[in-house]
């Protein structure tokens, strides 16, 4: 048996331009409607409970789950450039098609039959989905995490806290991942069962509206068919391959935001200042314009790249995730903190826009991998392909 | 479809996938990989469809026991298990 014979074709360089014309329901919804809110929200801090059923019918929400479970089955380039727009609104509401997305797809994959026959209830938007790994001293180490699922005659109990929940205030169906005798798994924990309590978290500084939630569960008795996989590959199987999918979302989502913050830069930069003159003509403020412009588009390319990979199922569609990810949270930081200079003091405005998405910015650089532990990751996969292909015919 | 293959082939092509994340594979046929921290989670994840893709084979959920990945003696078993190789 050959190697070429099993190998992927490569998959096509990417046409950014066709992805952003497509999806007029979802760019009306996010250009009307969310466009006359997202201020309001965002001062307030949270994003309003009805936007799932706006969202809903668009598709978007059933993006992820092949149509024998009730979902619409959208490429990842598409669901990245959903992302992608709705990232320019707002991270906090970006952030509910991120973990929406992750854990609809791992139900759909790995759910039992009871589990993916309720999916319709999340691909319609009447529920809404959340993705529970962190703890307070289990976040980019999750293999220390303490959460525990004892085995018990019908199913399974659970006890521990999971932090920093996106949309935990409002989600219906939790993916929960807990250490068991037989190693870590992943369960499914819907919010009415016993044991459950849903806090709120105090305001973090970025995805201010985005409806964090702690979840404590105590001695929460669920169903074995709750189970998600099986003990041993909780963190790989199933949240392994989830956070692959939510670095992508996540680097689309860092993408739209960086996008908008060029926007304010360049709305500032050329406004007619005192005696006509414009902050654009000064020349450092020139570098700063172009390295952004550098940044951005080259990660939207490396995010459009990535999820072409994954599209193909190409071999190092991982690798590709994670300098996509890279690429586009730092692109972020960078957007963001070059609005926030040009916008002098009426950038430092606590409830202003700027201030709100350079906080948007830092938690893309530490949610789905911080930036060192992607840094990392990605060395060891550029690493592993040199040596898979040391001539670089694999590129 | 399960593509035809001996188990020597498959013992070879694991270690082939392996030494591009591992300096040494030599004698590394029993270690534990997974569970012995020996692969990360994204890289147990890659090995697993490496395994699917090279061998033409699907991982089921009953399919999911660590016995079945934890080691390359216990992935080779599995594959021959699986495909039904000489
Ligand atoms: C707004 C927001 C939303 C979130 N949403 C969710 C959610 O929906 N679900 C969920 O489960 N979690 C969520 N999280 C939690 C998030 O995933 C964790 O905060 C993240 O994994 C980092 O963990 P930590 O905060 O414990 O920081 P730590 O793991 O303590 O890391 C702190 C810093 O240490 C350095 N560091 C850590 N590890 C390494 C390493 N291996 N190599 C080099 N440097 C390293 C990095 O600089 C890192 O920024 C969210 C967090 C925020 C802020």
């Amino acid at each position: 048996m050959s190697a070429a014979a099993t190998r992927k074709p490569g998959h096509q360089p990417p046409c950014v331009h066709h992805q952003l014309t497509k999806d007029a329901e979802l760019r009306a919804l996010a250009e009307g409607e969310f466009a006359a809110r997202v201020a309001g929200w965002e001062r307030a801090g949270h994003v309003p409970d009805d936007v799932g059923e706006h969202l809903a019918a668009t598709g978007v929400l059933g993006a992820l789950v092949p149509a024998r479970y009730g979902g619409t089955a959208w490429t990842h380039q598409r669901y990245g450039e959903a992302n992608r727009l709705l990232g320019t609104l707002s991270s906090s509401l970006q952030s509910l098609l991120t973990v929406h997305g992750m854990v609809t797809h791992a139900l759909a994959r790995w759910g039992s039959a009871e589990a993916r026959s309720r999916l319709g209830e999340l691909t319609a938007g009447r529920e809404l989905a959340a993705f529970a790994l962190s703890e307070s001293v289990s976040g980019s180490d999750v293999r220390s995490l303490t959460s525990w699922a004892e085995r018990g005659p019908s199913g399974w109990r659970l006890t521990g806290t999971k932090r920093w929940i996106c949309f935990g205030q409002l989600a219906d169906v939790f993916l929960v991942f807990a250490m068991t005798e037989s190693g870590d798994a992943a369960f499914v924990v819907r919010r009415d069962d016993p044991g459950v309590r849903i806090i709120p978290e105090a305001a973090t500084a970025g995805f201010r509206a985005a409806r964090l939630a702690v979840l404590e569960l105590d001695r929460c008795a669920v169903g074995s068919e709750r189970l998600v996989g099986r003990p041993g590959f909780g963190l790989t199987q199933v949240g392994g391959r989830a956070l692959t999918l939510g670095r992508l979302w996540v680097a689309f989502g860092s993408v739209g935001l960086a996008q908008s913050c060029v926007q304010a830069t360049l709305a500032r930069a050329d406004r007619a200042g005192a005696a006509g003159r414009r902050l654009k003509d000064f020349q450092l403020l020139r570098g700063l314009i172009s390295d952004t412009d550098v940044a951005v588009r080259g990660a939207h390319l490396l995010a459009v790249s990535a999820a072409s990979a994954l599209d193909a199922s190409s071999e190092w569609a991982v690798s590709e995730v994670l300098a996509a990810k890279l690429a586009a949270s730092r692109a972020a930081s960078l957007a963001a903190s070059v609005s926030a200079q040009v916008h002098g003091a009426e950038g430092l405005l606590a409830d202003g826009a700027v201030h709100h998405r350079l906080g948007d910015a830092r938690v893309m650089e530490v949610i789905e991998g911080n930036t060192q532990l992607v840094q990392d990751l990605l060395a060891e996969q550029v690493i592993a392909r040199w040596r898979a292909a040391p001539e670089g015919a694999n590129r | 479809m399960p593509v035809e293959v001996s188990t020597q082939e498959v013992r070879s092509a694991v270690q082939e996938f392996l030494k591009r994340f591992i300096d040494d594979v030599e004698g590394i046929d029993d270690v534990r990989l997974i569970t012995g921290g020996l692969l990360d989670s994204l890289v147990a994840v890659q090995m697993i469809d490496f395994i699917q893709q090279r061998f033409g084979i699907t991982v089921e959920d009953e399919d999911l026991e660590i016995a079945n990945f934890d080691s390359v003696n216990g992935v080779v078993a599995f594959v021959d298990r699986k495909a039904g190789t000489a």
